[in-house]
Formats: C-alpha cells, sequence, structure tokens
C-alpha cells in the first residue's frame, strides 16, 4: 500500500488536493451566496441546495473548461511552435509530427508497444493523437457544459430582477457568457507563455519541467 | 500496472460524470 501510493503520489495527491478545493469552493461558495441573498432581503439556502444549483455548477465548469484548452492548444501547439533555451520546447529541428522511427510506429512499433500502435491503420492514427483528442473534447464538453449552468444562472439572476429569461443561443451571444470565457483563457494564456519562456533562464532542481540546474540557457528541450 | 489503470479510469469518471452532473443542473435550470 505505501508503495502503491508513493509510485502515484502525483496523481493521487492532485487528486486529494483537487477534491479538498472542490469542497472548499462549496462552502465558501454558498456563504459568498448567501451574503448576497441576506443583502437582497432573501432566505439563505442550504449547502445541499448550493451544490446542487447553476450557480455551483457554472462556477465549476468555467474552470474546468479553461484548463482543458490550455493544456489542449499546448499538447497540439508545442509539436509545432518551438521557444529557443526552454525546457517546455522540442529542439528547433524537431518542430512537427517527427518520423516514425522516432515516435516508434508503423515498422518501427516493438513488441512492448501498445496495441494501437502494433495494429497499424486508423487506430494507430487515433493513438497517436489520442492525448491531445482527449483534452480537445473534454474542453468543448466542459465550455459546453458552462454555456448550459451559466444560462441557467444568468436566468436565475434575470427572473430575480423581473426581466425577461434569455434562450441559450441568446447566452451564447451575451457579455456575460464570453466575460466568464475569456477571463478564464487569458490567465490561461499568460500562464503558458510564462511557464514557455521562464525555463530558459530559470531552474527547479529535480524537477522534469525545468532543464538540469546546470544546463546552459541557450539548450532547448533537456529536462532535469 | 493495475492500479495506475485504476486511477486513470477514476480521473475520467470523475470528469465526464462531473460533466454530466454540472450540464444536467443547467438543463433542468436550478
Amino acid at each position: 500500500m505505501r508503495r502503491f501510493l508513493r509510485e502515484n503520489s502525483l496523481s493521487l495527491g492532485f487528486g486529494l488536493a483537487f477534491v479538498l478545493c472542490l469542497v472548499g469552493q462549496a462552502f465558501a461558495g454558498v456563504a459568498d451566496f448567501n451574503d448576497q441573498r441576506v443583502s437582497d432581503g432573501l432566505d439563505p439556502i442550504s449547502l445541499g441546495r448550493f451544490v446542487t444549483s447553476s450557480v455551483f455548477a457554472v462556477d465549476v465548469m468555467e474552470n474546468w473548461q479553461s484548463e482543458y484548452l490550455q493544456f489542449f492548444l499546448y499538447i497540439f501547439g508545442t509539436v509545432w511552435l518551438i521557444q529557443r533555451g526552454s525546457a517546455e520546447s522540442k529542439k528547433l529541428a524537431e518542430a512537427g509530427p517527427e518520423s516514425d522511427e522516432k515516435q516508434r510506429v508503423g515498422a518501427h512499433a516493438r513488441r512492448d508497444s501498445p496495441p494501437w500502435v502494433r495494429a497499424g491503420g486508423w487506430r494507430t492514427t487515433v493513438f497517436s493523437r489520442s492525448l491531445g483528442l482527449l483534452m480537445g473534447a473534454l474542453f468543448l464538453l466542459t465550455w459546453g457544459s458552462s454555456s448550459v449552468a451559466g444560462w441557467a444562472a444568468f436566468n436565475g439572476e434575470q427572473l430575480a430582477g423581473h426581466e425577461d429569461p434569455v434562450s441559450w443561443i441568446g447566452y451564447l451571444g451575451h457579455a456575460e457568457f464570453w466575460n466568464r470565457t475569456l477571463q478564464n483563457w487569458q490567465s490561461e494564456m499568460l500562464a503558458v507563455g510564462s511557464m514557455a519562456i521562464f525555463t530558459v533562464y530559470l531552474r527547479q532542481r529535480g524537477s522534469p519541467e525545468s532543464k538540469p540546474v546546470g544546463a546552459p540557457h541557450a539548450v532547448t528541450g533537456q529536462t532535469g | 500496472m493495475k492500479g495506475v489503470r485504476a486511477i486513470y479510469v477514476l480521473y475520467l469518471a470523475v470528469l465526464f460524470l462531473g460533466i454530466l452532473y454540472f450540464t444536467t443542473l443547467g438543463w433542468l435550470g436550478r
């Protein structure tokens, strides 16, 4: 058991931290929501009612969508885009999908390669892009979910203010939807760009996200 | 690798069930 926890500490540790933060978000969210309700002269709602509300749903989904957009763009973007000297970049001459030999596909598949690599055809084509495809699908699904939850939450506010509700399509063109979307996107783009450039000149000893401490600034794509 | 696969499936399940749950809340207009 101890060994299992140690060998999987990255995914388990972040998974646990995710659950704790989500629970914290629920408690802080209902307190914040009830502050507003009380100041509007309305009765506070329970934690159970809050976590089954579209207000909580849109707050969760709008953050998920931007994270998966970030990973999707990062995974696909780094196939082609290069940053000289960055730990996050391939070497300048390796831009693109690379050779079958380097990627160990086609005639270069090995006996211990995953079954879909040895299968060839469409299965190898799909498997060759499966990480980016999953991240892209998760982005589209979570963005769609944030639009549906945001639409319901928005209409709740409209009705409370004795204003007309809008259709889902109408909400997609509404400033609130794009404000929620773009405020999350901008931070992800900044984080990716800064990570790419900071790893040229800065190091984190022992981290695979960094070049080795003693690596020259000019060396590209050599991770610690 | 069985334990690793279990974590992989757990992450996928949390993501897809989470998306389903939060989308449903929206569709229900809660």
